[in-house]
């Protein structure tokens, strides 16, 4: 592998607006690519495509509408993928109990988001918007 | 064809007593959703006792497609037939473990070969009509006759359509 930190990264960004079924795969399926573009090996490139539909589906369901932003990301000599799921839904009232696993308000099985963190290394839930969730998950080479 | 071309649908076929189904696309909410419709009906009209469901070209399956997967094999034991996964990707493995979807009483296998091995004692002795015209060798043919299922998908696919 050659040394990363020496080439300055065009930072590639890939914005998917999620309003049906069918984005969540979309979604899923430009993780994956930018996560093999990233430098993950297969095995963790369905990991983070399979968080990415998580968090979109978890935008479809309860939000509607919303987008998903796929960012190759470094800091300092690592390399990563970041994921901002963004939605202007209702938001989730209970972050505690939505992060459990069991919690669903929609009727779906409410596994998505704990399934999302546990497949990524670092999982943040901007709680201090009035309206709507963000979500960022980072995961690193 | 029908209109309904936009949705790839995945070809299945009968193979020494099991319904194969070779999954080919990349899954989203409505193809997983009609596999498990298709996957009902042929067992409903056909009676077979076994079914392969093979997932070794499918890259991502999230919370909603594994349950529903799973959720597939349980209906299939209620119409009374044994249903074996076969060619889960490592990736896919790890994901569906990280997203705790329930899949403890799935049966599963590396290849559709040792997925038939396993179903051979559950479908008994054969004698379904379909499988004579298929069957060439009993032994050594698992590539090609893997083929015959996806070029003699289609037949089996119209039949299904036109039930629905």
């Amino acid at each position: 592998m050659k040394p990363l930190r020496m080439q300055k990264m065009k930072h590639k960004t890939k914005q998917i607006a999620i309003s049906d079924e069918i984005d969540i795969a979309k979604a899923a399926s430009n993780a994956r690519i930018l996560a093999e573009e990233a430098g993950f090996k297969q095995t963790e490139q369905f990991m983070v495509a399979t968080a990415v539909s998580e968090l979109a589906r978890n935008i479809y369901t309860y939000a509607m509408k919303g987008e998903i932003t796929i960012k190759i990301i470094e800091r300092k000599a690592k390399r990563g993928i970041e994921i901002v799921a963004e939605d202007y839904g209702p938001g989730i009232k209970d972050i505690a109990q939505a992060m459990k696993g069991q919690f669903s308000t929609s009727g779906s099985l409410g596994l998505g988001l704990s399934g999302a963190k546990r497949l990524m290394d670092e999982f943040i839930v901007d709680t201090e918007r009035k309206r709507g969730t963000k979500i960022i998950v980072r995961k690193w080479v | 064809m029908e209109e309904k071309t936009a949705l790839p649908r995945v070809a299945m076929h009968i193979m020494r007593g099991c319904l194969v189904v070779p999954v080919q696309v990349e899954l989203d909410d409505k193809s997983v959703i009609q596999i498990q419709k298709d996957i009902l009906e042929k067992l409903k009209t056909t009676g077979t006792k076994g079914v392969i469901i093979d997932v070794s070209a499918v890259e991502i399956i999230d919370s909603f497609l594994g349950k529903t997967l799973s959720d597939t094999a349980r209906m299939a034991a209620m119409l009374g037939a044994t249903t074996v996964f076969t060619g889960f990707k490592p990736g896919v493995a790890a994901s569906l473990i990280d997203l705790d979807v329930e899949l403890g009483d799935i049966q599963t296998a590396m290849t559709v070969e040792e997925g038939l091995l396993i179903l051979k004692p559950i479908v008994g002795p054969q004698e379904l009509p379909e499988e004579i015209e298929k069957e060439t060798d009993e032994e050594g043919v698992e590539a090609e006759q893997i083929e015959q299922i996806e070029e003699g998908g289609d037949e089996t696919l119209e039949d299904a359509e036109d039930e629905t």
